[in-house]
C-alpha cells in the first residue's frame, strides 16, 4: 500500500530513510496530486484530490484516470495516454493547454496539470500535479479589477517602499504630477517636493515608519515646474507577516478648489473692506457735516431773531427758507448718523424678551398713542438673540409708523410672532392708510418717501435703519399692504440667533 | 439766572476755540447774559498753553479763572491741553470745561481720564447752544466756588 518512491532521475536520501516525511510532504503539496500506472488506472491521489474532484482516495483507487476529466474528452485522453507512455518526460504547468477538470457531481472547471515520469524500480507511474484554475482566475480577475479601480481612480495612488521609493504610480498620479509611470517607479517620492519642504520630507517617512494613517494638505510640485495644492493620505502597507513594507499615498488635487475658496475669500474681505469704508464714510460725512450745518443753521436762526421785520417781507420769507433749510438737513445728517450706527455701535447679542421690550417701546411712543387715540394689543412674543435696542427700535419705528400713517378709525396696532422654516416671523398690523404695493421695495431705502413733507413729516430714514437693524440680525422685512385697508410689516429672526451681528465689528479688516 | 452768590470781582474766562463762528455764538450768548465777565479767546492749542502760562504775548494778561475748551483743534489739540494743565501744579486748578460737537464716548472716557472739570457737547440749536453757554457760565460763575487765583 506504500510503495517506496524515489523522484525520478534523482535519489533523495532523507525520504528514502524517512518515508514518513515523503508522506507528509505529499500530503502537504497545495496541487491535487495522482499517482497513475502505466494503464492509466490511479494507484494514489494526496488530500487536495477529494477536495478539488469530490472523490475520497478509496474511490478513486484503482480507477482510470479519466475519471477525472469530462465525459467528453475522455476518448481523446486515452489517446493521449497512450502517446504519452511511449515517450515519458516532464511537462511543466503553463504549457498553453486548456485542460478540464471534472468534479463527481458532474461540473467541468479549468485545470492545469504538470506531468511527470517517475520511476519506481519495477514500473514506470506517472505523477499529474492538478491545479485549479478558477480560482485563480477569480484571484487575477480581482487583482484586474482592482488594478482598473486604481487606475481610474480620480485620486492619484501611489505605492512607495518605507525608504520613499516609488514603487506603483496609477493613471491619475500621472495626470496630476505629469510624470508617467516609467518616469516615476522607482524614483524617491521626494522629487514631488517644491524647493524649501524638504523637512515635510523626514517627516512624511517618520511617520509612514511609524505605521500611522495621516492625512494633511500640502503643496506639491508637478514635473513641469507648476506647484499644485493637494490633499494627502498615507497608509501604511503591511505584508501578510504585519510586517511593514511601504505605504500608499492617496493625493486629491484641489487647486482649483483651493483658488476658487481663496477667491470667496479675497471678496468676502473685500466686501467687509467696503462695507466698513462706507460705513466710515457715512459717519465722517455725517459727523463732519455737523459742524458747517450747526454754523449756518444757528447764524439764520440769529439773523431771524435779530432781523425778523426789519428787512421787509421778502427777506423774511427767504430767511425762513433758509431756517427751515438749515433744521431739516440737521434732521437727515442725524438720522445718516444714526443709520450708520446700526453697524458701528452694535452691541454684542443676547437674550432679548420681546415682550419686555415692546412694553418699553410703548412707553415712549406713550404720547402718540395719546394724542392719535391708537391702541396696541399683541400676541405672546418669544425671546430672540439680538441687540435689545436695535430691536426695541424696530418694534418703535413699526408702531410709530402705523401711527403715523392712521386711516380715519384710530390706529389699532396688533404684533404677533409666529415659528416658520426654523425662524420667528413677526408681524405688526395696523389699519391706517396702506401703502400701494408697487412701492413695497422702495419704502426701505434710504430717504425715500411716498408723501409730500407738508402730508407727513419724517426723513424717510426710519424704514431703512429698520432694514438694517433687521438685516444685521439675520433676517428680512417686508411689507403686504393694500392701499385704504391697512399694512403688514412683517420681518424674521433666525430662531438659532446669530451670535455676532454682521456689523463690522465682528470681522477683522483683514 | 440771579441766582446763589455774586463776584465781587468779573470772572476771566478762556475760550479755546478755532471755529469764529463758535466764538462769535458763544460771545453773543455772554453778550445775551449782560454778565460781566471777561472772555478772552484762543484757537489753538498752542496759543492756549501761552496764555495759561502767560508767555510770548500773553505776558501781561490775567489768569483765568474758567477754561471753556475744544476738542479738535489745529497744532496741538484740546486732549493735550487738557493733559499739560492738569498735570501741571500751577495750572491744575483751572476748572477746564470740555465744550465739543464730539458725542463719541472714546472723546468722553479719555476727556475724564485726562481729568477735564466737566464735558459738554455743543447743541445743535441756537436756543439751546445759547442755553447751555448761559448754564456754564451761571454754573461756573455764580454756583461754584472757585479756587483763589494764586498770587500775581
Amino acid at each position: 500500500m506504500n510503495p517506496s518512491l524515489s523522484a525520478h532521475g534523482r535519489t533523495d536520501e532523507a525520504f528514502q530513510e524517512s518515508p514518513g516525511a515523503f508522506e507528509a510532504l505529499f500530503e502537504a503539496l497545495p496541487d491535487a496530486v495522482v499517482l497513475a500506472d502505466e494503464r492509466g488506472c490511479i494507484v494514489r491521489v494526496n488530500a487536495q484530490v477529494e477536495k478539488l474532484f469530490g472523490y475520497s482516495p478509496d474511490e478513486l483507487r484503482g480507477q482510470p484516470i479519466e475519471t477525472l476529466i469530462p465525459e467528453r474528452l475522455r476518448h481523446a485522453h486515452v489517446g493521449h495516454r497512450l502517446h504519452y507512455n511511449q515517450a515519458p518526460r516532464r511537462r511543466a504547468m503553463d504549457a498553453g493547454l486548456e485542460l478540464s477538470g471534472r468534479h463527481k457531481d458532474g461540473r467541468e472547471f479549468p485545470v492545469d496539470v504538470m506531468l511527470s515520469p517517475l520511476e519506481t524500480g519495477q514500473r514506470t507511474l506517472v505523477l499529474s500535479l492538478i491545479r485549479n484554475l478558477a480560482e485563480r482566475d477569480t484571484r487575477e480577475a480581482l487583482r484586474f479589477h482592482l488594478a482598473a479601480l486604481v487606475n481610474s481612480s480620480g485620486d492619484a495612488i501611489i505605492g512607495k517602499m518605507l525608504d520613499g521609493t516609488i514603487t506603483s504610480w496609477n493613471k491619475s498620479a500621472e495626470r496630476i504630477f505629469g510624470y508617467s509611470a516609467e518616469e516615476a517607479i522607482g524614483k524617491p517620492i521626494t522629487m514631488l517636493l517644491p524647493p524649501g519642504t524638504e523637512d515635510e520630507a523626514s517627516d512624511i517617512l517618520g511617520r509612514m515608519k511609524r505605521g500611522e494613517i495621516s492625512t494633511y494638505d500640502a503643496v506639491r510640485r508637478r514635473k513641469d515646474g507648476r506647484n499644485i495644492a493637494v490633499s494627502v493620505t498615507i497608509s501604511p502597507i503591511f505584508d501578510t507577516l504585519g510586517n511593514l513594507v511601504g505605504a500608499s499615498k492617496v493625493a486629491r488635487d484641489f487647486t482649483e478648489r483651493k483658488r476658487a475658496e481663496d477667491e470667496l475669500a479675497r471678496r468676502d474681505e473685500e466686501l467687509a473692506r467696503s462695507n466698513a469704508e462706507l460705513q466710515q464714510f457715512a459717519y465722517v460725512a455725517s459727523h463732519d457735516l455737523q459742524e458747517p450745518l450747526r454754523m449756518v443753521a444757528s447764524f439764520t436762526q440769529l439773523l431771524a431773531e435779530r432781523y425778523q421785520s426789519k428787512l421787509g417781507s421778502e427777506a423774511d420769507e427767504f430767511i425762513g427758507y433758509a431756517v427751515d433749510g438749515a433744521r431739516r438737513m440737521q434732521v437727515l445728517v442725524n438720522d445718516l448718523l444714526e443709520y450708520s450706527h446700526v453697524g458701528t455701535r452694535a452691541r454684542e447679542f443676547a437674550a432679548v424678551d420681546c415682550e419686555k421690550t415692546l412694553k418699553t417701546v410703548l412707553a415712549n411712543l406713550r404720547k402718540s398713542l395719546e394724542e392719535t387715540g391708537g391702541q396696541v394689543t399683541h400676541d405672546p412674543l418669544p425671546p430672540v438673540r439680538g441687540d435689545h435696542t436695535q430691536l426695541g427700535q424696530v418694534f418703535q419705528n413699526l408702531v410709530a409708523n402705523a401711527l403715523k400713517f392712521r386711516g380715519s378709525e384710530p390706529p389699532h396696532v396688533h404684533i404677533s410672532a409666529e415659528q416658520i422654516e426654523g425662524e420667528w416671523r413677526f408681524s405688526v398690523r395696523d389699519n391706517g392708510i396702506g401703502i400701494d404695493l408697487r412701492y413695497a421695495e422702495r419704502i426701505f431705502l434710504l430717504f425715500q418717501r411716498l408723501h409730500t413733507r407738508a402730508e407727513y413729516a419724517g426723513t424717510g430714514m426710519g424704514l431703512a435703519i429698520t432694514k438694517k437693524i433687521v438685516e444685521r440680525h439675520g433676517g428680512r422685512i417686508w411689507v403686504e399692504s393694500e392701499l385704504g385697508k391697512g399694512s403688514t410689516f412683517y420681518f424674521s429672526l433666525p430662531m438659532k440667533g446669530v451670535t455676532h451681528g454682521n456689523g463690522l465689528r465682528a470681522r477683522g479688516t483683514g | 439766572m440771579e441766582m446763589g452768590s455774586e463776584h465781587a470781582e468779573p470772572v476771566d474766562i478762556l475760550l479755546v476755540e478755532d471755529n469764529p463762528g463758535d466764538i462769535r455764538l458763544t460771545q453773543e450768548a455772554f453778550r445775551d447774559g449782560k454778565l460781566l465777565n471777561r472772555l478772552s479767546t484762543v484757537s489753538d492749542g498752542e496759543q492756549a498753553m501761552a496764555f495759561l502760562r502767560r508767555q510770548g504775548k500773553y505776558g501781561q494778561v490775567r489768569q483765568p479763572d474758567l477754561v471753556l475748551l475744544d476738542l479738535n483743534l489745529p497744532r496741538k489739540d484740546g486732549r493735550e491741553v487738557l493733559a499739560e494743565v492738569k498735570a501741571d501744579p500751577e495750572l491744575r486748578r483751572i476748572p477746564v470745561v470740555v465744550v465739543t460737537s464730539s458725542r463719541a464716548e472714546e472723546d468722553i472716557l479719555k476727556a475724564y481720564d485726562l481729568h477735564t472739570n466737566c464735558y459738554v457737547t455743543k447743541p445743535v440749536d441756537l436756543v439751546k447752544f445759547v442755553a447751555v453757554v448761559k448754564s456754564i457760565e451761571h454754573f461756573w460763575v455764580h454756583i461754584v466756588k472757585l479756587p483763589p487765583k494764586i498770587a500775581e
